[in-house]
């Protein structure tokens, strides 16, 4: 059969960076893909080493706008093995609540993508209603929606009001109702289950071998989850399940993230329980040398940082690797066999992250190199397919 | 953790180089490099989850360091290995683990180390346009 080569991307209607991926299929199935990356290189390695390592918590969180709760705990927590610094316990609880509350937007923002992607729009404007109060907390928390300048070496940088509790609380509280909607919708309504059941299946061996993190590789049956494989700020004190689905299908990431939007909200709760008055900051004053490494488990997954300092004021080498870094190449994996129609769903379902990696996909017919399909006609086949099975 | 470290100290036996473990949690050590592939593997055999890997130029060449995390026993151990001057290179590890294909490929393009072995060393990050031999990460590069 002809093979032909589909590109999507480098430009997404829908994502804010540029990523490339190629397909290469015959008829209507998928038998080999490649990714290429880097069409906006930030070089924020290289920018670190020329901040101080107070500055750098503020480069980072600016790696991606949705984990810049995550990427600077992973950061400052390298720093802080380096120095052995005792962080202060109010301090532990107010990180872990910023990073429980970005889990829960994250997730939210997703769920609604998906749903975008398999043509149920109501489901996406919905989702991202309710995610909303969401970002009002974190601004209301740290100051702002986005990029929150919240964690540093050694503490927080404001400390969070008790009058600030009961609000904390009736956001995550109104986040249940909706999630245990979308959960019920998705076990009940046969299309949507047809769409996501079976569909781009990552095998738990596959998933050990491309070393895959966080949601992408708990749907597939991998128990790794850093909060409780190497417990930072609070998560040693809180109860919480790790929520592991085995089939490794988009429906078992989909469950696991509604899930884990249903855990962020206990763990709020707790940290709000458990906190008590005292300082939030412990002071730092020189940073040894040594190397140290600092991980932290942000919504897409682990994300890593690994510190070089020889006891000056900067940084020798800092080094970051976000989480979909490693589970963007588990795609060889998980859509090779896969109808295209599925594909732009399979893609969504690690939740890509272009800052993450930054990169693009096409569809050229292999032999003539003429652009035969884009990202939008994908997300429309997909579309197409949900209506066919009796869907809207 | 104090067991898995031993084993790892068994497995890489007169690989291993120097070790040290600064806290409970932590281990970094030293291996040979002409046998990094093998201590790699030894290590991902033993369970451990490659998480990524960075590369630093010191004065000798570049330095890789492998970071491996050992989920259930709460341990990150990092090995590091030295491709030394005028050509650094190393024995590829993503022959053995697919995790490793795009870091290697990205630590070719900006340090110029290249990894034998390796299936696929296109580039990574690198625009196509790029100057061969031309490495933005090493010192003294200008841009």
């Amino acid at each position: 059969m002809k093979r032909t080569l589909i590109p999507i991307g480098p430009y997404h209607p829908l994502q804010e960076e540029a990523e490339f991926f190629q397909l290469f299929v015959e008829g209507e199935t998928v038998v080999d893909m490649d990714v290429r990356i880097s069409y906006n290189h930030r070089g924020i390695e290289e920018l670190s080493s020329r901040k101080t390592f107070d500055q750098v918590p503020y480069l980072v969180e600016r790696v991606c706008g949705i984990c810049s709760a995550s990427h600077p705990i992973a950061y400052i927590q390298a720093v802080e093995d380096i120095a052995r610094v005792q962080v202060p316990d109010r301090a532990l609880y107010l990180r872990t609540i910023v990073l429980e509350l970005e889990r829960l937007h994250s997730h939210m923002l997703w769920i609604g993508l998906a749903g975008h992607f398999i043509g149920y729009n109501t489901v996406w404007m919905w989702v991202w209603r309710y995610r909303e109060p969401v970002m009002d907390i974190l601004e209301l928390i740290t100051g702002s929606r986005v990029n929150y300048a919240n964690a540093k070496i050694g503490g927080v940088r404001r400390d969070v009001s008790p009058d600030l509790y009961p609000e904390i609380r009736k956001a995550a509280d109104a986040v249940v109702g909706p999630i245990e909607l979308v959960i019920k919708a998705v076990r009940d309504d046969p299309v949507l289950r047809a769409r996501l059941k079976g569909v781009g299946v990552l095998k738990k061996s596959a998933a050990r071998a491309w070393c895959v993190t966080g949601p992408t590789a708990r749907g597939s049956g991998l128990h790794i989850d850093v909060r409780k494989d190497d417990p930072y700020a609070a998560y040693d004190r809180l109860k919480f399940d790790e929520v592991v689905w085995d089939d490794g299908d988009v429906y078992c990431k989909f469950m696991v993230r509604c899930f884990e939007c249903l855990e962020a909200v206990k763990i709020i709760h707790q940290c709000l329980d458990q906190i008590e008055p005292g300082p939030i900051d412990a002071m730092v004053r020189e940073i040894p040398p040594g190397d140290g490494c600092g991980h932290a488990e942000a919504p897409r997954g682990e994300t890593f940082h690994f510190v070089r300092s020889d006891g000056s004021a900067t940084p020798v080498r800092h080094k970051v690797r976000a989480p979909s870094y490693v589970n963007i190449p588990s795609f060889k994996a998980s859509c090779v066999g896969q109808e295209i129609a599925d594909v732009a769903l399979i893609l969504a379902s690690v939740d890509p992250c272009y800052s993450c990696t930054e990169r693009v996909a096409v569809a050229k017919d292999v032999s003539t190199g003429k652009v035969l399909w884009t990202h939008s006609d994908l997300v429309r086949l997909s579309r197409e397919k949900t209506v066919r099975m009796g869907g809207k | 953790m104090d067991s898995i470290l031993e084993t790892i100290k068994v497995r890489l036996a007169s690989d291993l180089l120097s070790l040290s473990v600064p806290s409970a949690d932590r281990a970094f050590a030293r291996v040979q490099s002409a046998s990094i592939r093998r201590c790699v593997a030894h290590i991902w055999n033993l369970g451990g989850r490659l998480a990524t890997m960075t590369g630093i130029e010191v004065r000798d060449g570049i330095e890789v360091n492998y970071h491996v995390c050992f989920d259930g026993d709460t341990l990150v151990i990092t090995l590091s290995a030295l491709a030394p001057w005028p050509e650094p290179s190393l024995e590829s590890v993503a022959q053995d683990i697919p995790g490793a294909l795009w870091i290697e490929r990205e630590i070719h393009d900006i340090l110029g180390v290249s990894f034998t072995g390796h299936p696929d060393m296109r580039r990574l990050v690198l625009p196509d346009d790029w100057p061969e031999g031309v490495y933005p990460l090493r010192k003294g590069f200008e841009a």
